[in-house]
């Protein structure tokens, strides 16, 4: 068996570190991670898709082991990393999976370079702008007055709490992008999947990135979780793998 | 693109290993320019969907949640509200059933029907393999060595049991059409076997009886046969816990594996079994991969048991392919049967001639 495992180091060509399996010249799938996750989230999937595929698990910036740059980035700047990552590896085009936040970024590098994503995955994707919005603006004008008089104000969400420095800058500019507009102009379609039972990304985003998505087809694992491909994993393979292989 | 049926299930006492098979394929599956259809069998109707590559779907089998299937000819037709609608051509099967209907030649005979080409053997390879005293008959006449045998009918339990000698002990029962190891037992003395002649029978209506041979030692080799062209695979010596190799040992975790009794056999003894191997695929006309099963020991290497559709189809035993790519060159072997699988039909014209000299009345 012809396989090749390379670990890239990720500050000096401005890139992603990834961990890259599988066979050298097969097509490349893109394995895009949530919030605060890494590359070895996708495990069972890489394992699964290294016999017939090249599968590039990349730790995006703040996560894993590629440190996060001194400035706060935005969605924008993960897509260029995606980018420059492929450039690095000479993928051409690929296969792009992204699970929660890494949706977001996959959704940004199929709109902004459609060239590389031959075709995109979602699972329990974020981006879309989440109902009850009324609610938090009211919640961040309290949070604003009470700033003013103890200097602490309201606590943030998990993800927030748990960030240090520019990666919270960075999670502030994300979670306020929201991209329908982006997902409309997707073009080479998607495979979407997502838990019935998700919690974070709720499955009322599931159907929307279908409407929104041209050619886009979507499963929901009904029992499943945020991480439904973990919890429905033999599923999820088959999934992806009929989506993936049938050309 | 391939469109690849994948067999399973079906009503057999091996049913769970069947379902493990499967989804072990549906996770290994390749899928570059193959799509793998899992069509699993329950009760004589047939179910799909992407759900049944989880193992928790089938305990309990909620057959709501799965669309059913028909096959005529090569089409696969989804069967909604008592309508069929068109779904897939099949190009070829995978058959991972185990036991019963699924490797004794019925559904292998079923798919020939349909003109579905499939990856295994044939119906009459299947009907042998799964016949324990047919296939001895056979390769006895082959020269193949088999121990002593004799078979009892359900009708004939008494009697057989009143003819047994002395010196014919230890004797071992096992159901004639069975297969995994299921209802076999060893007898040393007649007591003994009247019950393992009654647990053997919980699994067929015919049952074998050999002479045990002490201190034998089992001896597998996979033969896989694509395109005409016949693979051997090393020996491979089965790790079993007691005197014979039961279920358990077959097909739970085996944890201490390291007490394989490798030098029990001797190099000789393994390259016989890989040449009566061959002889016994070349008897039957195996197709796809087979396990031959022997028993080695000190009056030499005798044969045991086939099995047409063996554990994760034999994959283990061929260490030079990955499971996929062993899985893609079954499917893609089947695939280009396709003209060999249409049907032979001879215009004679018999049908076109019209009666001469009938008058009527």
């Amino acid at each position: 068996m012809n396989y090749d495992v390379l670990i890239l180091p990720g500050i000096l060509f401005n890139m992603f570190r990834c961990v890259v399996t599988g066979k050298k010249d097969a097509p490349a799938v893109i394995l895009l991670h949530g919030w605060g996750a890494s590359a070895a989230a996708f495990g069972p999937i890489a394992k699964a898709l290294e016999n017939e595929y090249r599968v590039i698990a990349a730790d995006m910036y703040g996560f894993g082991e590629t440190p996060h740059p001194d400035r706060a980035l935005t969605v924008d700047d993960y897509a260029d990393g995606v980018m420059e990552t492929a450039k690095a590896l000479n993928v051409e085009t690929a296969v792009v999976l992204g699970h929660s936040f890494g949706g977001r970024v996959a959704v940004k590098t199929a709109v902004k370079y459609p060239a590389l994503v031959r075709k995109l995955i979602l699972v329990d994707a974020a981006g879309l702008k989440p109902r009850g919005v009324v609610f938090k603006r009211l919640r961040s004008k309290i949070h604003k007055i009470l700033k003013k008089y103890n200097d602490r104000g309201l606590k943030g969400s998990l993800d927030y709490e748990a960030a240090s420095g520019y990666l919270k800058a960075t999670l502030v500019n994300v979670v306020n992008e929201y991209q329908e507009a982006e997902a409309a102009k997707i073009k080479c379609g998607a495979l979407i999947l997502w838990g019935g039972r998700d919690r974070d990304t709720k499955a009322y985003m599931a159907y929307r990135y279908r409407r929104l998505i041209r050619g886009s087809e979507l499963h929901v694992f009904k029992d499943a979780g945020h991480f439904s491909y973990l919890d429905r994993t033999a599923e999820t393979i088959v999934l992806i793998k009929a989506y993936i292989g049938g050309e | 693109m391939i469109n690849c049926l994948l067999f399973y299930g079906l009503d057999s006492p091996e049913h769970d290993v069947s379902v493990v098979t499967a989804t072990e394929i549906m996770r290994n599956a390749p899928s570059r320019g193959i799509r793998l259809i899992p069509v699993y069998g329950k009760h004589g109707r047939w179910f799909t969907g992407e759900e049944l590559a989880e193992i928790t779907s089938y305990a309990p089998f909620d057959e709501k949640r799965f669309a059913e299937v028909v096959v005529s000819g090569k089409t696969l037709y989804k069967l909604k509200r008592g309508k069929a609608k068109a779904w897939i051509k099949a190009d070829c099967a995978l058959i991972a059933c185990h036991g019963g209907a699924g490797e004794n030649g019925a559904l292998q005979g079923f798919l020939d029907v349909n003109g579905i080409p499939y990856c295994s053997s044939g119906v009459f390879a299947s009907a042998m393999g799964m016949n324990k005293a047919a296939a001895k008959t056979l390769l006895s006449a082959k020269n193949v060595p088999v121990t002593k045998w004799k078979l009892i009918k359900a009708s004939e339990k008494e009697s057989a049991l009143a003819g047994l000698k002395e010196n014919d002990f230890p004797l071992i029962f096992k159901a004639n059409n069975g297969g995994s190891s299921l209802g076999i037992a060893i007898a040393e003395t007649a007591a003994e076997a009247a019950a393992a002649l009654e647990s053997a029978f919980k699994f067929g209506d015919e049952v074998i009886c050999e002479s045990y041979l002490t201190g034998a030692c089992d001896l597998n080799v996979a033969v896989l046969t694509t395109n005409g062209k016949m693979t051997l695979s090393e020996p491979e010596i089965p790790f079993k816990s007691g005197k014979i190799l039961s279920f358990a040992d077959k097909y739970t975790l085996k944890e201490n594996a390291d007490d394989l009794p490798e030098s029990a056999v001797s190099d000789s003894d393994k390259a016989e079994a890989v040449r009566l191997a061959a002889i016994v695929a070349e008897a039957l006309g195996t197709e796809g991969a087979v396990r031959i099963d022997f028993l080695a020991c000190k009056e030499g290497v005798f044969f045991n048991e086939i099995n047409t559709v063996p554990g994760s189809l034999a994959a283990y035993l061929f260490k030079e392919y990955s499971f996929t790519d062993y899985l893609r060159l079954l499917i893609e072997s089947a695939a280009e049967k396709k003209e060999a699988a249409t049907k032979r039909y001879a215009d004679t014209g018999l049908l076109k001639l019209k009666p001469k000299g009938v008058r009527r009345r």
